[in-house]
């Protein structure tokens, strides 16, 4: 088969963290580093010092031969999260968070937490509150799903596959009860 | 003057323009292709064939694959010892660039993928497909018309000639239930409202409102052919 049944409903986690690894990011190479075709682009030579935005994978990858350290995205700061946390709870909608922000903040604590400046456990906590109050509200929000359609605003790539095989299927199930 | 100055103008502006890399890494053929890989992926039916897209991003890992080859056969040689300054170089680059190339190898083998498993499921349906209709490519009609006749074959020598003539067809739509699995427009997708300006889109008995920058799921059918991105 050309793919297995299961992935034509949704994506495995692992297909969405590769998507987030293009994402870009901030690095701030420690040593010089020669320009590179790449596909489709260059990656201009790197100056020790001199911040410049590649994506993720390729961040990842020169972290982990001491090439460079990751500049930690702002939604990432401590106080950021903390607001988002409280928005959260208050607001009935999602609060606008990246849409891979589960995976890229999962990549970065995993790969370069040395170069986060706050409280690792404080942010590890944050993240885990967050994913907490959006479960929940997701799963509250399950109960509206009709036949035809349905508005998610501010949810992310990691939660909406989560819930997309259930809802792909309560929503056919209504639409041939409805016909 | 003046007509003539404004072209003049914004050419002057773009020279001093060094193009940005982090635009160029974001705008490139594979990051597009991984986008119809995603809509493919999720959508019940096959989308149009991103032929251009897909041998651009070819041409691209033939390049990589060049690269590689040609800084392997440095090290091997000897010319550059693996240790000094100039090893470590090339070293590290063929680490990136051997990482760029898997990466690229992957979106473009999942794209393909996706596109078979759609045409297996309904085979029959998309052979009956008009050239002009069918989003297939040439090649994927190639693998259609034998898949096709592979199976005939099988199911004729298995099973098929022992049975009554008027039972033998495999593509019989006249029964309750019709033996050509077509794709399921109506199956719900999930969307991204990327363009603003957006008519609304009739869904069932509802009228749907595409706000921009909106994530939405409904029937694949309502949204068919708009400027949305599948996700």
């Amino acid at each position: 088969m050309a793919l297995p049944g299961a992935y034509l409903e949704a994506f495995t986690a692992e297909e969405i963290s590769f998507q987030a690894e293009d994402e870009l990011i901030t690095i701030i190479p420690r040593r010089h580093i020669q320009e590179m075709q790449l596909a489709g682009w260059k990656l201009p030579a790197l100056r020790p010092m001199r911040r410049t935005d590649v994506p993720l994978w390729l961040a990842l990858l020169l972290k982990k031969q001491d090439r460079c350290s990751i500049v930690f995205p702002n939604w990432m700061d401590e106080a950021v999260l903390k607001d988002f946390v409280e928005k959260e709870r208050v607001e009935p909608g999602f609060s606008s968070l990246p849409w891979f922000w589960q995976p890229q903040s999962a990549a970065l604590l995993a790969g370069a937490s040395d170069d986060y400046t706050g409280n690792l456990d404080n942010i590890r906590q944050l993240l885990q509150d967050l994913r907490e109050i959006r479960q929940a509200k997701v799963r509250q929000g399950i109960t509206l799903v009709n036949e035809s359609h349905m508005q998610m605003d501010g949810l992310s790539l990691m939660e909406l596959n989560e819930v997309r095989p259930l809802m792909s299927k309560t929503m056919a199930t209504l639409q041939k009860l409805h016909q | 003057m003046s007509r003539i100055r404004d072209p003049i103008d914004s050419i002057i502006a773009g020279l001093g323009k060094k193009p940005d890399a982090s635009e160029q890494a974001a705008n490139r053929a594979v990051i597009e292709l991984k986008k119809a890989w995603v809509a493919e992926r999720m959508a019940p039916t096959v989308l149009p064939y991103a032929g251009d897209t897909l041998e651009t991003v070819m041409s691209q890992i033939r390049g990589l694959i060049e690269f590689v080859e040609e800084k392997s056969l440095l090290l091997h040689e000897g010319d550059i010892t693996s240790s000094g300054q100039d090893g470590e170089n090339i070293k590290l680059q063929l680490l990136v660039v051997e990482t760029e190339l898997e990466r690229a190898k992957f979106v473009a083998r999942g794209y393909l993928r996706a596109r078979l498993a759609k045409i297996d499921q309904s085979a029959i349906y998309w052979s009956t497909q008009t050239p002009l209709d069918t989003p297939l490519s040439p090649k994927e009609q190639e693998y259609l018309q034998r898949r096709l006749i592979i199976k005939e074959k099988l199911y004729d020598s298995s099973f098929l000639l022992s049975l009554h003539s008027d039972l033998q067809n495999l593509n019989d739509t006249d029964g309750a239930v019709s033996m050509v699995d077509e794709p399921d427009l109506d199956k719900p997708v999930a969307i991204k409202v990327t363009k603003p300006g957006l008519d609304p889109v009739v869904c069932g008995n509802d009228t749907v409102l595409l706000e921009h920058g909106g994530l939405y799921m409904l029937r694949y059918s309502a949204i068919a052919g708009l400027p949305v991105d599948i996700v």
